[in-house]
C-alpha cells in the first residue's frame, strides 16, 4: 500500500503558518518575569505540531530545525530553565526563519537552509549550557552490547499482571514475532507455575509466562520492537540460542514443561494465516525509499489557487438562504402560469418576498468573503515591538475591534498602507522616551489601531498620542516645494491633508524606518483604489489619528446613476465631493481646449463625458446639465452629465474579464431592466487631463 | 473492519492517519482534542484509539485516563501519537492506561503494520 | 457425582467478558462434575478468555474431572496456537 502523502501537503502549510502566528502572538505578549505556563504551552504545541507534520510529510530540514527550538521550549515548560528575554528573541526568529521554510517549500523551492543553521547553532549553545537538558534529550533506549545475530533466541517473558488490561495482548506480541521469523522458527511454550486455583483468579490479570524460542538469525532489537510497549513493566529475558543451546527451561512445573513440549509439534500444524517474511521487508524498503526522496514530491506546488476558510454556520446559512429563494420562485411560477389582475396582490407580496430574498442572499454570499480585521492586525504587536526596540522606544500597542470582519481582498489590500501608517506613527508621531517625559507625558507611548463598521463601511484608525503634526514645518515645506503658494493661508485641517500631496516627506532626515521611498501619497492612492478615503487629525503635543474608511468589499459599489444622453453611467459615490447644476456661461469659461471652472477659490478641470465617449454630435447641446465634482488621485475634477438618477449598490463586475480594459471605466454593472452600465474610473478620468488641463488650471490660477 | 477514533488537533497529521485506516478498509472517526474525543467515545464503542498528546482542551494523557473511566472502554486499545524527544510521556501514556505508542514522524505503512498489534 | 454442566462462551471469550464467565464458571464448580464448552460461536478471544478456561481446568483436574470442548470455533484455535496453549487445553484431540 502506497500513499502519496503530497496531497496532506497543503493543509498542513495552512495549519503551520497558522501555528506559527500563535507562536508569535504568544511570544510578544510574554513577560519572562513571570511566564504564563499556559502561554509557554501553547508555543510548545504549536512547534511540536509542525515538527511533527514536517517529519511525517518529509520536510526533515524543518523538523530538525523545529526539533532545537522544540527542545528548548520544552525545559523552559517544564520548568528546568526559565524564560530569558534573549530567548524571546531567538523564538521569535524561529518564526520568521519557519515561515520562510515553509513559504519556500510551499513554492516548489529549496528552503534557506543557512539562517536555520545559523539560529540552530544558537539554540544548541543554550542547550549544552544546561547539564540536565542533555539527560533530557538522550533517548533512554539501552544501548545493547550483544546486539549482533546468532542462531536465534530464547526470550522468557513474564507480563506485568495488569498486562491485558491496557489492551497489550501476548497473542498479538506473538503473532507479529511469528511474521517476522515465519511460523516454523516459532515456538510458543506457556508458564502456567503462576496460575492460581481458580476460586482465587483475579480474571483480568494475566498470570501466564512464556518462553518463546526463536530459531532464525534475527536482530535482536527486532524482536524487542514487538515488545516495546510493555517492556518497561514486562520481565523479558533474551538468550543467545547458541549459548543457551540445551532445553533449560526455566520453571518449576514439570508436567507443564512436558505439555509445552508436545505442544511444539502441533503447534507448527496450526491453521495460522501468516505474512511472508519477504513482504515485511518489502513494505520496509518502500518506506525507507519514500523516505529518502522528500524534496522530490514538494516539486510543482507553486500555484496553489488561494482558499479561504469558511465556518460552516456560514454556508448553512447561505444553504438556507437558497432554500427560500426556491420557495419563492416556485410560487411567482405558480402564479405566473395562470395570472390575472385579482392575483396582483399576490405577485407583489411574492416580489417583495424575492427581493427579501435576494438582499440576504447577497448579505450572506458577502458574508463569506468576510474576516476578522484581526488577520491584518496580527502582525503589528511584532513589528512595534521590533521598531520600537529598533528606535530606542517604548510603546504599547493597543488592538481594538479586532473581530470587525471586512472582504478578504480588501483586507490583502489594507495590510501595506497599515504597515506604513503604523510604522510612520512609530517613528515620526511618537515622541523618545526623554522628549515624552519632559513633556510631562508618560514614558510609554501608545499606538492604537481601531476597527469598526460605519454605515456600509469599515473605519480603520491609527491613532498615536505623540506630538502630534507640526504645522508650521509642513507649510514651510509645502511652500518650498512649491505646493503650496507663499502668500496662501491655509487653516489647520488644509495643512494637515498636505502630507498626503505627491513627493511630500515631512522627516528631516530619511530615516531606515519610514523613509523607504513610500510616501503618504502612496498610502492615499492605495486606499483610493480599494475606493476608500483617509484623513487626519492631528493636535498638536496631544497625538495624531489616521482614519480610513473603505467600503466593506470589494464587488459591490455605493454608485451614483447619472445619465448622459441615453447612457446610464455609475459614479462611486465615496469619489463624489458634490454636485451642482452647471451654468451654460460657467461652462463656456473656457481657455484653450480645455474647460475649467471656478469653484469657489478653487479652478477645477472639467470633463464632457458626452464628448469622452463620444456621445453627443458636435451641434447637440446640453439641456440643463449637472456638474459632478469628484475627486480621485487627490484631484479634483468636475465631470458634466445630463441628470442625476438615483443612488444605489451595485454589483462589480469585470469589464477586463468579460471584454478589456477600457481607459475611464473601472467595471461595469447590470442594472434592474437588464441593461448594462459602465462605472466611471474617477481617477483615471482626471489622469487624461494631466497632460493639458493641470498646467491650464495652474497657469489660470496664477492670472 | 475495525472502527477507528483519530484524535488530533494538527488537520495534516488527521487527514493523513484517516485517509491511511481508511485507504485499509478501517471505519475512522475524527477528533480534534481530547473533549471532542471523550464526546465521541461516550457515543459509540470504537475498537481503537489513536490520540495525539500535546493537545488543546484535554491533552492525551487525561484523555487515556478519562477513557479507562468508561465501562465500555475499559480495555479497548489506546495508541499515543507521540515524538522521539518526549521520552516521558510515553511511559505517562502507559501510566494513564494506554495501550502503546506510535512515535511520530510515521508513515502510513508504519501506522498500519503498528495497529495491527492491537487488532484482530 | 452431579450433572455435566453446559457453559456457552457466547461470542467473545475475552477480557471485557471474563468477570461473567468467570461467576458462571464458579457456580457449575460447585455443583458440576465435568464442564462443557460451548466454543463454536466464539468470534473473538484473547489471553484473558483462554487463560480462564486453563484455570477452570486446573482446578477440575484436581477432582478427577475435566473440561470438554463441545464446539471449538476457528478463532479458539488460531489463538489457542498463538500462545502455545492448544495441548494444555486439550484442543488438539478435536477436529
Amino acid at each position: 500500500m502506497s500513499i502519496d502523502l503530497s496531497q496532506f501537503h497543503q493543509i498542513f502549510f495552512e495549519e503551520s503558518f497558522e501555528g506559527l502566528d500563535v507562536m508569535e502572538s504568544q511570544l510578544l505578549d510574554l513577560q519572562p518575569q513571570e511566564v504564563d505556563a499556559e502561554s509557554v504551552n501553547t508555543i510548545f504545541r504549536a512547534a511540536h505540531s509542525i515538527k511533527g507534520g514536517a517529519g511525517t510529510f518529509g520536510f526533515m530540514q524543518v523538523s530538525e530545525f523545529t526539533h532545537v527550538v522544540e527542545t528548548l521550549l520544552d525545559e523552559i515548560r517544564s520548568g528546568t530553565r526559565s524564560m530569558q528575554r534573549n530567548y524571546i528573541d531567538l523564538f521569535l526568529q524561529s518564526v520568521d526563519c519557519l515561515r520562510a521554510m515553509l513559504g519556500s517549500l510551499q513554492s516548489g523551492s529549496e528552503p534557506d537552509g543557512e539562517r536555520a543553521a545559523t539560529l540552530k547553532a544558537s539554540f544548541e549553545k543554550i542547550l549544552q549550557q544546561s547539564a540536565d537538558s542533555d539527560s533530557q534529550v538522550t533517548e533512554e533506549k539501552p544501548t545493547v552490547a550483544d546486539e549482533g545475530c546468532s542462531n536465534g533466541w530464547r526470550i522468557t517473558f513474564r507480563p506485568a499482571e495488569d498486562i491485558l488490561q491496557t489492551g497489550n495482548e501476548p497473542f498479538r506480541m506473538f503473532r507479529e514475532l511469528q511474521e517476522l521469523v515465519g511460523a516454523d522458527n516459532l515456538t510458543v511454550i506457556p508458564l502456567t507455575d503462576n496460575l492460581p486455583e481458580f476460586t482465587s483468579l483475579h480474571p483480568e490479570n494475566c498470570y501466564l509466562s512464556w518462553v518463546l524460542e526463536v530459531r532464525s538469525d534475527v536482530n535482536r532489537d527486532d524482536i524487542a520492537a514487538v515488545f516495546e510497549w510493555v517492556a518497561d513493566d514486562c520481565d523479558i529475558d533474551y538468550q543467545p540460542l547458541s549459548v543457551a543451546a540445551a532445553p533449560d527451561i526455566p520453571t518449576a512445573d514439570t508436567a507443564v514443561t512436558e505439555m509445552a513440549e508436545s505442544a511444539v509439534s502441533t503447534d507448527s500444524t496450526e491453521p495460522v494465516s501468516a505474512v511472508i517474511p519477504d513482504k515485511v521487508s518489502e513494505a520496509l524498503s518502500a518506506s525507507a525509499a519514500q523516505q529518502a526522496k522528500p524534496a522530490a514530491r514538494t516539486a510543482g506546488k507553486s500555484n496553489e489557487p488561494s482558499s479561504i476558510r469558511v465556518s460552516i454556520d456560514k454556508v448553512d446559512s447561505l444553504i438556507n438562504m437558497v432554500g427560500e429563494l426556491v420557495i419563492t420562485q416556485s410560487m411567482l411560477g405558480q402564479l405566473g402560469q395562470d395570472f390575472d389582475m385579482s392575483r396582483l396582490a399576490r405577485l407583489q407580496e411574492g416580489l417583495t418576498q424575492l427581493e427579501q430574498n435576494t438582499r440576504e442572499l447577497q448579505e450572506s454570499v458577502m458574508k463569506i468573503r468576510m474576516m476578522p480585521i484581526s488577520f491584518a492586525f496580527s502582525r503589528f504587536p511584532r513589528l512595534v515591538r521590533d521598531l520600537g526596540g529598533q528606535l530606542g522606544k517604548q510603546v504599547n500597542l493597543v488592538m481594538l475591534g479586532e473581530n470587525t470582519e471586512l472582504d478578504k481582498t480588501v483586507m490583502e489590500k489594507i495590510g501595506d498602507p497599515l504597515v506604513h501608517l503604523v510604522r510612520n506613527s512609530l517613528d515620526h508621531g511618537l515622541e523618545t522616551t526623554e522628549q515624552r517625559l519632559a513633556a510631562g507625558k508618560p514614558g510609554e507611548g501608545t499606538i492604537t489601531l481601531n476597527a469598526y463598521h460605519q454605515g456600509g463601511n469599515i473605519v480603520i484608525e491609527v491613532k498615536d498620542d505623540g506630538a502630534g503634526l507640526n504645522e508650521e514645518r509642513i507649510l514651510n515645506k509645502a511652500r518650498q516645494k512649491g505646493l503650496v503658494p507663499e502668500t496662501q493661508e491655509l487653516s489647520s485641517e488644509e495643512i494637515h491633508q498636505l502630507i498626503f500631496l505627491p513627493g511630500f516627506s515631512t522627516a528631516d532626515v530619511v530615516s531606515d524606518i519610514s523613509g523607504r521611498g513610500v510616501g503618504m501619497d502612496v498610502v492615499r492612492r492605495n486606499i483610493a483604489e480599494l475606493n476608500g478615503s483617509i484623513e487626519v487629525k492631528s493636535k498638536r503635543g496631544k497625538g495624531s489619528t489616521f482614519i480610513i474608511r473603505l467600503p466593506l468589499t470589494l464587488a459591490i459599489l455605493d454608485g451614483q446613476l447619472v445619465k448622459v444622453k441615453d447612457e446610464t453611467y455609475i459614479f462611486p459615490l465615496v469619489s463624489i465631493v458634490e454636485s451642482i447644476q452647471l451654468q451654460k456661461r460657467s461652462l463656456n469659461h473656457v481657455t484653450g481646449s480645455q474647460y475649467v471652472m471656478k469653484l469657489r477659490d478653487e479652478y477645477i478641470p472639467i470633463v464632457r463625458l458626452d464628448e469622452l465617449f463620444n456621445l453627443r454630435a458636435s451641434d447637440d447641446e446640453f439641456e440643463n446639465p449637472m456638474l459632478v465634482v469628484v475627486e480621485g488621485d487627490n484631484e479634483k475634477v468636475g465631470i458634466v452629465v445630463d441628470d442625476l438618477l438615483g443612488q444605489q449598490q451595485v454589483v462589480i463586475k469585470s469589464l477586463e474579464q468579460n471584454y478589456k480594459r477600457v481607459t475611464g471605466i473601472s467595471g461595469a454593472t447590470i442594472l434592474g431592466d437588464g441593461t448594462v452600465a459602465l462605472i466611471i474610473d474617477v481617477s483615471d478620468v482626471g489622469k487624461n487631463l494631466d497632460k493639458s488641463a493641470k498646467g491650464q488650471s495652474r497657469s489660470d490660477q496664477a492670472a | 473492519m475495525a472502527s477507528i477514533l483519530a484524535v488530533d488537533d494538527s488537520a495534516s497529521m488527521r487527514q493523513m492517519v484517516s485517509f491511511t485506516l481508511r485507504g485499509a478498509g478501517h471505519d475512522v472517526q475524527e477528533a480534534c482534542d481530547g473533549v471532542q474525543a471523550l464526546e465521541f467515545a461516550g457515543q459509540k464503542k470504537y475498537d481503537l484509539v489513536l490520540s495525539d498528546v500535546n493537545m488543546p482542551n484535554m491533552n492525551g494523557i487525561e484523555l487515556v485516563k478519562e477513557l479507562r473511566q468508561l465501562a465500555d472502554y475499559k480495555f479497548v486499545p489506546v495508541l499515543m501519537l507521540t515524538t522521539e524527544s518526549a521520552g516521558d510521556v510515553k511511559a505517562q501514556g502507559k501510566q494513564a492506561g494506554a495501550t502503546g505508542w506510535i512515535v511520530k514522524p510515521f508513515n502510513p505503512e508504519q501506522l498500519l503494520s503498528t495497529i495491527k498489534r492491537v487488532l484482530g | 457425582m452431579t450433572d455435566n454442566v453446559i457453559i456457552d462462551c457466547g461470542e467473545r471469550l475475552s477480557i471485557e467478558q471474563v468477570e461473567k464467565l468467570y461467576a458462571s464458571a464458579e457456580q457449575a464448580l460447585a455443583t458440576a462434575g465435568d464442564i462443557s464448552l460451548v466454543a463454536g460461536q466464539v468470534q473473538y478471544c484473547d489471553s484473558a478468555g483462554l487463560q480462564l478456561v486453563l484455570a477452570l481446568q486446573k482446578t477440575l483436574e484436581k477432582t478427577g474431572h475435566r473440561i470438554y470442548w463441545q464446539s471449538v470455533s476457528d478463532s479458539v484455535r488460531e489463538i489457542s496456537g498463538y500462545l502455545g496453549l492448544t495441548q494444555a487445553l486439550n484442543l488438539s484431540e478435536q477436529d
